[in-house]
């Protein structure tokens, strides 16, 4: 009888034993198998529609537990009732019908993260979606895992550079900060995010990009930009494409930072965007509502509020006690027409540590990144900023606000005074050189010393046209010429007294080299 | 409480008889039975008592063996 069964079983089994010792091991471990009678709990299939299941029986099953449904199918218990459990198939569980048999598994819902999932791209349960192997087995990590505690929590100090002007300048993000990025679709909302996994390369910031209800073909893209530019090296993916049950979108998010959390566990810095919380509400809207949950604005269930709270607390970062890891999130909220008084973005809003506002109209207008910097804000503030940083971009906001309340003005009168032109001319040209190729992220002491020729009225005597030009020139001479300069701020954080008088000396020389640029005086 | 047998294939009245004679004794006479015949599940039987289920099929078995497989070969 034994000898049968195994014959069976290595004939049936999908994976095939590659070379003779992996047949001995493949041989042991049919060997050492119990195959005792199992004891389960079942329950019997009442209605089955749209991915919801009712299920008579099932007595103990617990809130969030895995049901196994038949055909290496698993569903999730999401209402428990007196005498049914509403379920959730995480696959299409094509072969259930009304009477068929399901069982618990005693299992709460969680995947397997281990070291080498780094570079993979997973859906939220962990399996591999990239057409390699598994991801070996690690932990298992819950998805769903009370946020860490306030004695645990440490205030945030330490930057996570975007490698974006206009967002460490003005917006400065800190690891374990919680930044929402929000605006109407092809503003450039993913383009942030993914700059800024690009820009992570030195960092010590492991990635972890959820997309939520995307198009595959966009997905595959995002992955080859990652792979070629050797991001994925530190960078893991978690997918639930638009072809995807909404059971699986609701999930991704949760499974993103429970691998996020695998890390942190290790103390390490991760980073986690969440690609998007609108689609990832409307899948759960989706569920709630065939759950036949009350529904209440815009038909969202009442608890949408907690759906997001819930996973954004899971941001933190962790004192030294704990380990000193960091989750930071950026969550992207698309809105309809800059609207962002609807239900779900006045949410995120709320629960965020700040937003970064993109706008239509400024990307139009050829402002890429299209950052509204009047409405946008980082509630952490320059707590999250180096000093070289703090110096220069002191003087930005300055200017720039000076700047934006002119322009309004100044669209009435035609004859304005001298002060008044040079304020706008600077505001012009600070304007212009937060202009930058999302996928060209810069390093922080390139940004400051760009931004310190800007504020400091050097680029007052070019033609606005020739700033991208001479941005690109004036960084290549200073890494030619003068890397110490970049090295001090580097290293120290600052610039020095002695690099100040030194930086100025050195614009002055190189502007002399591209008279061409100027302006006809 | 409803008891339900079922099989891959069809039991012969003895089988059936000392089936019932041994959960009748863990359960006393309060049961009734239902016979049912799978033949997905390969051979042997299992016996839902209830929402509880003893499985001792085939099927099942060679599940459990699968599972061990595709452990085995995860972890190399």
């Amino acid at each position: 009888m034994k000898t049968k069964m195994q014959s069976k079983t290595s004939a049936t089994s999908k994976v095939a034993p590659k070379s003779n010792s992996d047949l001995f091991a493949f041989e042991t471990t049919l060997k050492t198998v119990k195959t005792e009678i199992g004891e389960k709990e079942v329950g019997t299939v009442l209605a089955f529609g749209d991915g919801i299941l009712r299920v008579n029986g099932l007595e103990n099953a617990q809130m969030g537990e895995l049901i196994d449904l038949g055909e290496n199918e698993l569903g999730l218990t999401l209402n428990l009732e007196k005498d049914s459990v509403g379920i959730v198939a995480l696959g299409t569980a094509a072969h259930l019908e009304a009477g068929a048999t399901v069982s618990r598994t005693g299992q709460i819902l969680s995947l397997n993260v281990s070291d080498a999932i780094v570079g993979r791209v997973v859906d939220p349960l962990g399996r591999a979606l990239d057409g390699r192997a598994e991801v070996p087995t690690g932990k298992l990590m819950r998805l769903e895992r009370i946020a860490p505690g306030v004695m645990s929590r440490q205030s945030v100090t330490v930057p996570l550079q975007t490698g974006i002007k206009a967002i460490d300048a003005m917006i400065p993000i800190g690891r374990g900060q919680r930044e929402l990025i929000i605006g109407d679709r092809g503003t450039g909302k993913t383009a942030i995010g993914l700059g800024t996994i690009l820009n992570q390369n030195d960092q010590n910031v492991i990635c972890i990009y959820v997309a939520i209800g995307q198009k595959r073909s966009t997905l595959a893209q995002t992955r080859q930009i990652l792979e070629e530019r050797g991001a994925m090296k530190y960078t893991v993916i978690v997918s639930a494409s638009a072809s995807e049950t909404a059971s699986l979108q609701f999930l991704a998010p949760y499974a993103g930072v429970a691998i996020a959390e695998y890390f942190l566990d290790q103390g390490k810095d991760v980073l986690v965007i969440y690609d998007d919380l609108t689609k990832h509400a409307q899948a759960y809207r989706e569920i709630s509502l065939l759950l036949r949950r009350p529904s209440g604005r815009e038909a969202y269930p009442g608890d949408v509020f907690y759906l997001h709270s819930r996973l954004l607390e899971r941001a933190c970062r962790l004192n030294k006690d704990h380990g000193g890891g960091s989750i930071t999130a950026l969550p992207v909220i698309e809105t309809q027409g800059n609207d962002v008084s609807a239900f779900i973005p006045t949410n995120v809003i709320s629960i965020t540590d700040g937003q970064i506002y993109l706008e239509a109209d400024l990307f139009n207008a050829g402002m890429k990144p299209a950052i509204n910097v009047g409405l946008s804000v980082s509630r952490v503030g320059s707590a999250a900023q180096i000093k070289a940083m703090k110096q220069v971009a002191g003087t930005m906001k300055l200017d720039l606000a000076q700047f934006r309340e002119l322009q309004a003005f100044s669209q009435f009168s035609s004859d304005l005074d001298e002060k008044t032109k040079a304020q706008l001319d600077r505001g012009i040209r600070v304007n212009a050189v937060l202009k930058q190729g999302w996928d060209k992220p810069l390093k922080v002491e390139e940004q400051v010393i760009v931004i310190f020729a800007a504020v400091n009225g050097y680029l007052d005597v070019f033609k606005e046209e020739s700033l991208t030009k001479w941005e690109q020139e004036y960084l290549e001479y200073i890494h030619g010429q003068y890397p110490q300069i970049l090295e001090s701020i580097r290293k120290e954080s600052k610039i020095t007294d002695e690099n100040i008088t030194k930086l100025k000396e050195v614009i002055e020389i190189f502007n002399r080299l591209h008279e061409e640029w100027m302006l006809e005086a | 409480m409803q008891v339900v047998i079922t099989s891959a294939t069809e039991l012969t009245s003895a089988q059936l008889e000392k089936i019932e004679k041994a959960v009748t004794k863990k359960y006393g006479k309060n049961v009734q039975f239902r016979t049912a015949v799978n033949p997905s599940l390969i051979g042997g039987l299992t016996i839902t008592l209830g929402s509880r289920q003893l499985d001792g099929s085939l099927k099942y078995k060679l599940s459990l063996l699968q599972k061990a497989v595709d452990e085995n070969q995860n972890a190399i």
